[in-house]
């Protein structure tokens, strides 16, 4: 992870002062938009930073690992909406045996006592979801176990079972909002109702810098809605640059919308960075100037790189196929993952990909849960398991974790008849790759699959044990002036480490 | 859970440095909020050794006492009712064996040790101008700015020599961008320098300053601060601010450029419904409460409106005291809800405006108390589910500041003008007028009718359509002289009741009418058709029944008993939750307003009131400077130290509080400034080394800082060069993407969560949550965005035209372009080096397009998208 020092001529940061001009140039660094590569200034930048402040003083080693990273990239792959984890990752017979009974007529009224329910925090007051379902909801899909370790995978998602041997299955998440902020939740690890804070992406991007000088360290591709930031406090240059691989402009004002001639484009690049040079020879201590250079190198240079990545043209169609991109209902995602395979090996950080539209997300199947979870399983199962089998025989699942997350359960009860309402008190989600093991399943819920009762995980666990992967410490990351909650930081779920 | 291992670790330090180094800043950082200056908890503090050795009200916590150290025990303890600190994680079992070595040792600390500072002592809870000399008397009387009196001497006991003033050319176009957010055009340079030296800057000032785009640019300020957002929601459902918010942007602009006093503004803003509850045009003001409207929950909402009021207007973190009292500031849990009940009772409605009549398409979005008996609870731990019933909770602030903490809150009788839109004037006219449009337009289709046998039934529905309308207008004026009658006295009585039913019995003619008329009406549609027509059938056997029964009650002595006549409804609240039912909204309003606003408006304005000026005074500041003089502008709380210039802070704050609040007397005082006027780069450095080693960060202003331009003054500067922006003031705001112009200034955009310019959005536009500083990223989409936009290079050839008209020959000549063009777009001529670099690479373009590439060069400079 050592980076070679690059020189930056003509800056001039003048005398390294004592903490106050640490932080004045870390606020800097935060406006700064190496998001986008900058791996050149902003090494030279951070090396000055952290020379310039005792270790006490500022804790933060920011850009580069605390220890021995296990994983260099993340691919996170996010499904709006709420999956029902009963009938993709986490089995329950009890809802057969049961089906057509209230829940206080099974065993388990327990799950309904209500201390067991008031870690919620409700957004929406009397809305007409994120309601107690009693009456059991029979399973709408099969399970058949996979994989060497035998490990049960619904028949919505019988590819992803065929690589069930790399996945780390964790079946006890939780979360405290019962409505689609969740996904906001499960991104920051902060409700709703509280403030916004960066989300795992941003912190990651912020922790890790860039590996690449060309393209954005963190991308996010798909709907977002209740919140599209990242970076919140660090600044914007930690947002997500988002890119749309299915539309004609897949980074906006990536080509010119007017009137203007590669030869003139490239001309006016030249006569701009030859004008704030000159500028800049009068003003040598203006870190601002020699930041707007580099951004307009940065993206002449992007301009080009974007393209030439999102080109998919050259993949062989064997590799088209294995992402499905030979049909119609797996190409969009799976253009996106194969995207993401190509951003990794480029470079990119943190590459989010949120699937499902509409506001609340696609996946929010509160009625005819059958049709919705077996079109939208359709559309991801074969992308993402052509994703792992990808990443894996070109010997990129070591450094690059893949994660499968939504942002709450669906209840064990029935809604409107043939669907299922938000279900935050227990979910799963699973992580591949990076050092993570395969083939475990780690916790549990009951068996309505109500609690996450074994070893159960808030949202945040997940961001640590990326963390960790990545060889952050949650803690050092600490920003002056701003108070993380102990929450924020989360544990990492050591035992599929 | 800890280890008790409680040995001396060899190289540790110990006793006074082990205190210093590793005990009091743990203590600092998790005791000192509940056990320190602003609190202490059963009697004990622990800023000081001696006051952690004078232990709590039960006696010593680091002497056993039979059951082990109470400090010891209470840190270790795995009982959450037990533990201390009682919220977050455990202290570290390593810093719990610190401690208790330390205590081992003696619990020894340094001599002199201070306790915290009293928190009412703090710099910005004391009175403007205390502890600070702002006697400036003698030096003012030389005609010298304040500020530069207060910072040369600042400048000379820190041995530092100022930068000199900036060259004429770019003041002018500091002052244009700063006072108007425009930059100076070609003509406007040229007025000026005929102007007389002596007084051609001052006169520059006064006319900015008198420009109606003087109150646009700051406008868009405020909305920063004050949270503009239009509505958003799912759909068509209304979930956050209201419909027409931009009549309180229009508001803002108008009392900026009407120099209305910033108490006034407030007063308005917070209480006109109370203050002035007859002024539409003011009422348009508390737009600004309007705005945190949350249709799904009021906790949520009122949540908003507590923090945002008090940060954005008092520099206060009310927010942090919703759970749990404050842990820095003397801000209770129950001075948060003391603050809710001043709005508590407070809700949102459309009134309409003159000349429209539907509220979707107009109408002014303000607040009222809809609620005046609603009871604030103080919730348990911030948890809504979980009111403390038994505590009386009233409206107050807080009262280490003055004027204190009680509210003189007066109760509020309202005209019917204010309670009853519907007797306004304008809504009757309107609405007669409307009647009468449509009896023309009836009486006009009926006159053209011919003979057939269709246009003779046709005749008829329309003489019924013509009845009624003369009914409707008939029931409209009894019911309007009925509904603006005053109270009813005992003599008048009789004449009260009469009215009354002289109003039922117009009602139910004017229904006898309406019914007729439509019966025909459906009668023509319905005649010769068998199919398909069964719905419109049984709806006509319905007013068949219906008119049966309004005749009989007409005949029954008029509906005098019990039966009622409808209100008009032309105003209409907001949706209190997505289950509230339609007709609510239409319900009476009460007569009454409870005070509470305006009396809290008069506590924020109140000329003793240390935050509110300091507060506005130091936004002002930073957006002239780039920098604020207090560094977090909306915290003026114990975490902020003292500025480094307080005195100046205070100066101005009393300045403007004494002068009447006004910001253009503000304004002018600032750009009147050697400190505003100053140069940002001076030639020769010799100063400038010296000046950065005694004052890296230029606190004490000896140089002006470039300033990058908001997204909004980027995009206006260059339709404003091209000579396409469209100067038209106010108005519903526009579509937030226009493909063509008219382009209008970019504070008229729809802004809100679903709805924000592309190309603002790339260089930090206003967040709607919260913006009291913008931030001023670098980006490469920056880059992107002013390279290939449509409105970069649309404008692009139109600003190279306008430059070679101003050249000789038409340009022909092209270093006098490039030094045209630097004029204009920079405000400063080009220096060799620049017009050789120009010239080299636009000779490497054949033909015209040499022009516009030299002008897209330029608006990418960083001296264009920067006030230098």
């Amino acid at each position: 992870m050592k980076r070679e020092k690059h020189d930056v001529t003509g800056s001039d940061w003048g005398n390294a002062g004592g903490i106050s001009d640490a932080l004045k140039r870390r606020s800097f660094l935060q406006k700064v938009g190496l998001g986008f590569g900058g791996l050149a200034l902003e090494s030279i930048l951070r090396e000055d930073l952290v020379s310039s402040a005792s270790a006490r003083e500022l804790p933060v080693v920011n850009g580069q690992a605390h220890f021995a990273p296990k994983a260099r990239n993340v691919i996170w792959l996010f499904m709006r909406g709420g999956v029902s984890h009963m009938e993709s990752f986490d089995p329950k017979p009890a809802l057969d045996q049961y089906a057509g009974m209230t829940i206080s007529e099974t065993p388990f009224s327990a799950v309904q006592s209500p201390d067991k329910l008031k870690k919620v925090r409700v957004v929406v007051v009397n809305d007409a979801n994120g309601q107690q379902r009693n009456k059991i909801f029979p399973n709408q899909i099969g399970y058949k176990n996979y994989g060497q370790s035998g490990i049960p995978v619904s028949d919505w998602f019988p590819h992803i079972g065929e690589c069930v041997d790399d996945l780390a299955i964790v079946r006890s998440m939780w979360t405290t909002d019962d409505n689609h902020g969740a996904q906001v939740q499960f991104h920051s690890g902060r409700h709703m109702l509280d403030a916004r804070v960066p989300t795992i992406g941003a912190w990651i991007s912020y922790g890790l810098g860039a590996l690449n000088d060309n393209l954005p360290r963190f991308i996010t591709m798909g709907p977002r809605f209740f919140d599209t930031r990242d970076g919140h406090y660090l600044g914007p240059a930690y947002d997500a640059v988002p890119l749309n691989v299915n539309a004609a402009e897949p980074l906006p004002f990536a080509r010119p919308q007017g009137d203007l001639k590669p030869e003139e484009e490239r001309l006016s690049f030249e006569l701009i960075n030859r004008l704030n040079r000159i500028a800049q020879k009068k003003n040598r201590s203006d870190g601002e100037l020699e930041a707007r250079i580099r951004s307009y190198e940065l993206a002449y240079r992007m301009q080009m790189a974007v393209p030439e990545t999102l080109d998919l043209s050259g993949e062989s169609s064997a590799t088209h196929s294995l992402y499905g991109l030979d049909a119609d209902h797996t190409r969009s995602f799976g253009k996106q993952l194969l995207s993401a395979r190509r951003l990794v090996e480029r470079g990119v950080r943190f590459i989010q990909i949120m699937h499902g539209d509409g506001a609340a997300g696609a996946w929010d199947a509160h009625s005819k849960l059958k049709s919705n979870h077996t079109r939208l399983s359709a559309q991801v199962d074969k992308p993402i398991a052509g994703l792992l089998k990808d990443l894996k025989q070109r010997g990129l699942l070591d450094e690059t974790v893949v994660v499968f997350a939504t942002e709450f359960g669906r209840t064990p009860g029935s809604q409107n008849g043939d669907g299922r309402d938000h279900h935050p008190y227990g979910f799963s989600v699973w992580m591949a790759g990076g050092g993570i093991r395969g083939g475990v399943i780690h916790g549990g819920t009951d068996e309505l699959g109500f609690h996450a009762g074994t070893d159960p995980h808030y949202v945040t666990d997940i961001h640590a044990t990326l963390l960790q992967q990545l060889g952050l410490n949650p803690r050092s990351l600490e920003v002056p002036g701003h108070k993380r909650l102990d929450m924020d930081f989360g544990h990492p779920i050591q035992a599929i480490l | 859970m800890w280890c008790c291992v409680e040995g001396v670790i060899g190289g540790e330090p110990e006793g006074v440095g082990l205190y210093e180094e590793e005990i009091k800043p743990v203590l600092k950082e998790r005791c000192y909020a509940c056990h320190g200056a602003l609190k202490q908890k059963g009697g004990l503090r622990l800023d000081t050794v001696e006051f952690i050795r004078a232990g709590s009200k039960n006696g010593s916590v680091i002497e056993d006492g039979g059951e082990g150290i109470e400090i010891l025990r209470r840190v270790r303890s795995q009982d959450l009712d037990e533990r201390m600190p009682p919220e977050g994680e455990a202290l570290s079992s390593d810093w719990i064996s610190r401690m208790a070595m330390w205590l081992e040792g003696g619990a020894t600390g340094p001599v002199g040790e201070l306790p915290e500072a009293d928190p009412n002592e703090h710099w910005a809870f004391r009175p403007v101008g205390d502890g600070v000399d702002l006697d400036l008397d003698g030096a003012l009387s030389g005609g010298r700015n304040p500020i530069d009196i207060i910072l040369s001497g600042r400048h000379e006991k820190a041995g530092l020599v100022p930068y000199g003033e900036e060259d004429e050319r770019r003041l002018v176009r500091r002052a244009f961008l700063d006072l108007i957010g425009l930059p100076p055009r070609i003509e406007d340079y040229r007025d000026y320098f005929r102007g007389e030296r002596e007084v051609r800057w001052e006169r520059l000032i006064e006319r900015l300053l008198s420009m109606p785009q003087h109150g646009e640019r700051w406008a868009r300020h405020w909305m920063d601060v004050w949270r503009y957002s239009d509505w958003y929601g799912l759909g068509d459902q209304l979930r956050y601010s209201q419909k027409h918010i931009w009549h309180w942007r229009d508001w803002i602009i108008e009392s900026l450029n009407e120099d209305v006093g910033y108490d006034e503004m407030l007063i308005q803003m917070l209480a006109a419904d109370e203050v002035y509850p007859e002024e539409l045009s003011r009422l348009r003001a508390t737009g600004f409460l309007a705005r945190n409207y949350y249709l799904f929950n009021r906790t949520t909402w009122l949540d908003s409106t507590i923090e945002h009021v008090s940060k954005g207007i008092l520099g206060l973190t009310y927010n942090c005291a919703k759970c749990h009292d404050h842990k820095y500031d003397p801000i209770s849990q129950e001075n948060y809800y003391q603050m809710r009940a001043i709005f508590e009772p407070h809700q949102v409605r459309l009134d309409p405006v003159p000349g429209e009549r539907n509220l979707e398409i107009n109408g002014v979005p303000r607040v009222f108390d809809a609620h005046p008996g609603a009871v604030t609870n103080l919730h348990i731990r911030g948890d809504e589910k979980n009111p403390n019933e038994t505590m009386k909770i009233v409206p107050g602030m807080l009262s280490v500041v003055k004027p204190g903490g009680a509210l003189e809150v007066n109760e509020i009788a309202l005209s019917r003008w204010a309670y009853q839109p519907s007797v306004r004037d304008y809504v009757i006219s309107d609405l007669k007028s409307s009647i009468e449009q449509q009896l023309v337009s009836a009486n006009a289709q009926k006159n053209a009718l011919g003979e057939s046998e269709d246009e003779v039934h046709l005749a008829e529905a329309l003489e019924a359509r013509i009845d009624f309308l003369e009914s409707d207008m008939e029931f409209v004026k009894l019911r309007h002289e009925f509904e603006s009658g005053n109270k009813i006295s005992d003599e008048d009585k009789d004449e009260d009741e009469a009215l009354e039913i002289k109003v039922r019995r117009a009602y139910y003619h004017r229904s006898i009418r309406e019914l007729e008329y439509e019966i025909l009406d459906i009668r023509n549609r319905v005649a010769g058709t068998e199919e398909g027509k069964q719905d419109e059938k049984k709806r006509l056997q319905k007013l068949m029944s219906d008119k049966e029964s309004a005749l009989e009650e007409l005949q029954s002595g008029g509906g005098g008993n019990g039966m009622d006549f409808p209100g008009l409804r032309v105003s209409r609240k907001a949706l209190e939750s997505p289950a509230e039912t339609e007709d609510s909204r239409y319900a009476p309003y009460p007569e009454v307003s409870t005070g509470r606003r305006a009396a809290f408006a008069a506590w924020v304005v109140d000329p003793a009131n240390p935050l509110t000026a300091r507060v506005v005074v130091n936004h002002v500041w930073m957006r002239h400077f780039g920098e604020p003089l207090v560094e977090n502008v909306a915290d003026f709380g114990r975490r902020q130290p003292e500025p480094v210039l307080r005195e100046l802070l205070d100066y101005l704050a009393k300045d403007f509080v004494e002068h009447g609040w006004h910001f253009k007397r503000l304004h002018r005082i600032i750009v009147d400034s050697d400190a505003w006027k100053r140069r940002v780069i001076q030639g020769g450095e010799f100063h400038a080394e010296a000046n950065r080693s005694a004052d890296p960060e230029n606190r004490l202003y000896w140089k002006r800082s470039a300033v990058r331009m908001e997204s909004q003054a980027i995009r206006d500067a260059i339709l404003y060069l091209a000579g396409e922006l469209d100067m038209t003031i106010g108005g519903p705001s526009v579509g937030a993407n226009p493909k063509k112009g008219p382009f209008r200034r970019s504070l008229y955009f729809l802004h809100s969560r679903d709805s924000q310019n592309q190309f603002l959005g790339q260089f930090d536009d206003a967040d709607i949550m919260a913006c009291y500083r913008r931030e001023t990223s670098i980006l490469p989409q920056q880059a992107l965005a002013l390279t290939h936009s449509r409105l970069a290079l649309e404008m692009v050839p139109l600003i190279a035209n306008r430059v070679r008209n101003e050249c000789l020959h038409g340009g022909a000549d092209l270093s006098e372009f490039a030094r045209v063009s630097f004029q204009i777009l920079l405000g400063r001529d080009p220096d060799e080096e620049e017009v050789s670099a120009c010239l080299e690479v636009m000779n490497q373009l054949a033909g015209e397009r040499k022009y516009p590439l030299l002008i897209h060069s330029l608006i990418n400079h960083n001296e264009f998208i920067s006030i230098q």
